[in-house]
């Protein structure tokens, strides 16, 4: 049965189409079938990172009515497949992204995962991209501002019950004043896919002169791993999923320091 | 004196087992009150009142085909029988629509395939998504109240 994901995060910049990609290429690599659709229609970034270069059939047209999913469908590294959003502005003008549920809806049985990279903010881009999906992985730095917005976002899914899966927290560097994994897990109520470090290979990748993701740049790296273990969560061969830890009184401490015991 | 006890051992517990007790940061505070909306209601005026606050709308209006009020968060009830001759008049052009959705002055009118009129008022535009997101929590309300 095929899951559809959509990688959000309010905030732009923040690494969704960087996860999206990396996320695809671990998907595949553990044998399944992946389809990554650029929903950024304004701002799409997605094909220059997977190396598509200016594909004739983009979402664009999908959206439009002029083609149809499959003809806008692109082979990326890994045998991962791609769906990319056209770079012209007068296009993006024409185009119907509610119409984005129903493409999806039509392609879903063709794929095992369709993870789709939501556009920044929380207006009709993003809703569409949201509600075409199953579930939402959000995606945000360890910064007030960045879970300010992915808590905006999260309060968008609600409105349009909308399954937030988890949250993953991307350039952790461990300096003082940012906010924990363990803080997010709480303030957004969701559990954690883990975190990615802020790693200096990822952003060499965003530098060649041929944009790479990083599984194929460096993918024995520690922070290509960090992809990997997100992918396994998501696909069930990781079964570690850090919860939310309520917060419990004395007596119950008791109870469990004793249960423990047995 | 037993409170300032159990408190301190609390404290200690949660120390001990690693659990936070996080203060929400201040930028954040705002936005709790739009987290998790219960929709349990004891009427449907009630409920229009926590679906308003749910989807961030400035009111809902339901009525009959014939334009009068089943329920409402807003006093000025004339669009609600405003809707009867609009519906009515779609309907004598176009016989076959099963969804009408009409957007004006702010409010998002919806003639669904059912006995009932939606009307939503916002301070900016709704998608399509989230007016359908507003309706379906709507008639799953009135399914379960019939």
């Amino acid at each position: 049965m095929s899951k559809i994901i959509t990688i959000a995060s309010g905030k732009g910049g923040v690494g969704k189409t960087t996860l999206t990609a990396n996320l695809g290429i671990a998907l595949s690599e553990l044998g399944f079938n992946v389809l990554l659709i650029d929903a950024d229609v304004a701002m799409s970034n997605l094909s220059l990172l997977i190396g598509l270069d200016n594909p004739p059939i983009t979402l664009h047209d999908v959206l439009q009515g002029a083609s149809s999913a499959q003809d806008a469908t692109y082979q990326g590294p890994s045998n991962v497949m791609i769906i990319p959003s056209g770079l012209s502005i007068s296009n993006y003008q024409r185009v119907d992204v509610e119409r984005l549920i129903s493409v999806v809806k039509g392609i879903k049985a063709e794929y095992d995962f369709i993870l789709i990279d939501a556009p920044a903010g929380i207006d009709k881009n993003v809703i569409s991209a949201i509600s075409s999906s199953d579930q939402v992985l959000l995606i945000t730095e360890p910064t007030s501002p960045s879970v300010a917005d992915v808590f905006k976002v999260k309060i968008v899914c609600e409105r349009l019950n909308q399954k937030v899966m988890g949250v993953v927290v991307n350039k952790v560097s461990n300096l003082k004043g940012e906010i924990s994994e363990k803080e997010i897990m709480k303030m957004l109520e969701v559990p954690s896919y883990g975190q990615i470090p802020y790693a200096a290979d990822i952003r060499e990748s965003f530098l060649l002169k041929k944009i790479q993701p990083l599984l194929v740049y460096n993918p024995n790296s520690s922070s290509a791993n960090s992809f990997r273990y997100i992918a396994r969560m998501i696909s069930g061969k990781e079964v570690e999923i850090k919860q939310v830890k309520k917060r419990k009184g004395f007596f119950s401490f008791l109870k469990r320091l004793f249960s423990k015991k047995k | 004196m037993r409170k300032m006890f159990s408190k301190m051992l609390t404290k200690l517990s949660n120390k001990v087992l690693s659990i936070d007790d996080l203060d929400t940061p201040k930028e954040l505070e705002s936005l709790l009150e739009y987290r998790s909306v219960n929709l349990c209601s004891k009427n449907l005026d009630d409920f229009l009142l926590k679906l308003r606050k749910k989807h961030i709308v400035n009111h809902i209006i339901v009525t009959d085909l014939e334009g009068i009020v089943i329920g409402s968060t807003e006093k000025d009830l004339r669009e609600g029988f405003k809707s009867a001759a609009m519906y009515n008049y779609i309907k004598t052009e176009i016989s076959d629509l099963n969804i009408i959705l009409i957007e004006s002055k702010g409010w998002n009118i919806i003639f669904k395939n059912s006995d009932k009129v939606y009307f939503i008022k916002a301070d900016d535009s709704l998608s399509r998504t989230e007016v359908f997101a507003i309706v379906n929590d709507l008639e799953n309300y009135l399914k379960v109240i019939k």
